[in-house]
């Protein structure tokens, strides 16, 4: 009897010690286990595509961007109704670009920068233009070397989702910008701005919101492409200060 | 058959860690990239009037479709100066005056570059004091508030409905009737953002804060 006890203590103990072994190498391979989930993480996370590299309009950005302009039409931003004006077409606008109709006075390159939200237009070195704009407040603004795309006198644009969701239709002068890392379709561009007046500030959910006055005489100054040459050069840059 | 399981449940495990890592890493980026905000320009390119050593000195501001003027005339005069505020149409060329004002010259009214609401129905001041800064709303048209009043004082309203908060910068519009106040919290370094919505003069209090 007293040797069946002890025999059945020691089978306990075996038990306990097998367990607290089993506990131990448990932990340990958990441990190795997260060790090895953190440095892929780390790894394959630059791999992961960025925000900046989906589109500016999350629904419009779907579908290749063209000339749209609509009369009396109804727009929504921030999910809610915001009056739209009407676009006038000048008598110049579809007349097609030539390559060296302008007698230019130097290279033309505009600047927006992110840390004081301000546009500059240079032509050579004299100064074309300088003026607040709104960059991504929803979404980001993709920061680089671009050259102009394609120019739309009058697009529409789609995109966010309840309280956020905006289908803005005639968002005048519109000059979708791309390099190689952010194609056209991507759908960033300077437009102008008619459902909000907050300039100097982010409001905007990826593109580069500009006064339509001050658009307009950007856009007519601006070239798109035109046969082998590229669009006029835009450089973002600029850090959006932190609160 | 353990170590075939044990080495199901690394794999599964180390799956599950990588997905939730990786969905942390992206929100706290995106979340970053969100609340990363642009701050108010140091220098806003209103145009500024040019000191002339007669007559008065002119701010003017077009409407941002360009259709509608904001006219500010300041008429200096030893330690004070006469403001004259008026709105033009260009379809018109009708100059309706807004308000007229005499201040202290420690005291500056001026046009903001977003002054105008995105309808063109309302405008808005900056009137800087050595104390604090104030803006007054005014209807483009020239007509009174329902209270009779010529404009309405945002400053004085906020103070009377909002307590516990200092507003800090009126920035612009976020639509046809809601302006953006920003806003700090007294007593600790809170910033809160505002929408002050014309038409029922109330103040919205916001989660996003529009620096």
């Amino acid at each position: 009897m007293k040797k069946k006890s002890i025999h059945k203590k020691k089978r306990t103990a075996f038990h306990a010690k097998k367990s607290h072994d089993t506990f131990h190498l448990t932990i340990f391979r958990y441990a190795i286990a997260f060790a090895i989930a953190f440095i892929l993480s780390v790894a394959v996370y630059p791999l992961l595509p960025k925000q900046t590299s989906l589109c500016a309009n999350s629904i419009s950005c779907k579908e290749p961007p063209k000339f749209e302009m609509e009369t009396n039409a109804r727009g929504i931003f921030n999910n809610k109704p915001v009056p739209v004006p009407n676009i006038k077409l000048s008598r110049n606008e579809n007349v097609n670009p030539v390559l060296g109709a302008k007698t230019s006075v130097g290279v033309k390159h505009i600047y927006v920068n992110l840390a004081t939200q301000t546009l500059t237009a240079y032509e050579g070195d004299i100064l074309f233009m300088e003026t607040p704009i709104s960059s991504g407040l929803w979404g980001k603004t993709p920061k680089g070397d671009f050259t102009i795309w394609t120019k739309f006198r009058s697009t529409r644009m789609t995109g966010g989702s309840g309280a956020d969701y905006y289908d803005l239709p005639n968002v005048p002068y519109v000059m979708f910008f791309s390099n190689e890392e952010v194609p056209g379709s991507a759908g960033f561009s300077l437009h102008g701005t008619y459902w909000h007046n907050n300039f100097g500030h982010a409001m905007s959910h990826g593109c580069v919101n500009m006064k339509t006055t001050d658009v307009g005489k950007l856009y007519e100054w601006a070239d798109g492409p035109v046969d082998a040459a590229k669009g006029t050069p835009i450089t973002i840059f600029g850090d959006q200060p932190s609160l | 058959m353990i170590t075939v399981r044990h080495s199901i449940e690394t794999v599964f495990f180390i799956g599950i860690t990588m997905a939730v890592m990786l969905f942390v890493m992206v929100q706290r980026n995106n979340s970053k990239n969100q609340s990363v905000f642009s701050a108010a320009l140091p220098v806003v390119i209103t145009p500024m009037p040019t000191p002339t050593p007669k007559g008065p000195q002119i701010s003017i501001m077009d409407s941002p479709e360009g259709s509608k003027t904001l006219t500010l005339e300041m008429q200096q005069d030893k330690d004070i100066t006469t403001y004259t505020l008026s709105a033009s149409s260009k379809s018109d060329n009708e100059k309706k005056q807004l308000f007229k004002k005499v201040e202290p010259n420690s005291q500056i009214l001026s046009i903001p570059f977003n002054t105008w609401s995105t309808d063109n129905v309302y405008v808005f001041l900056k009137e800087k004091t050595p104390s604090m800064d104030n803006y007054l709303v005014f209807q483009s048209s020239g007509n009174v508030f329902p209270d009779e009043a010529a404009f309405v004082s945002i400053q004085e309203l906020f103070s009377k409905k909002v307590p516990g908060y200092v507003i800090e910068d009126v920035t612009g519009w976020a639509g046809p009737t809601s302006l953006i106040v920003n806003t700090k919290a007294l007593g600790d370094s809170r910033k809160v953002s505002f929408w002050f919505e014309v038409p029922s003069q109330s103040f919205i209090q916001l989660s996003t804060y529009f620096n």
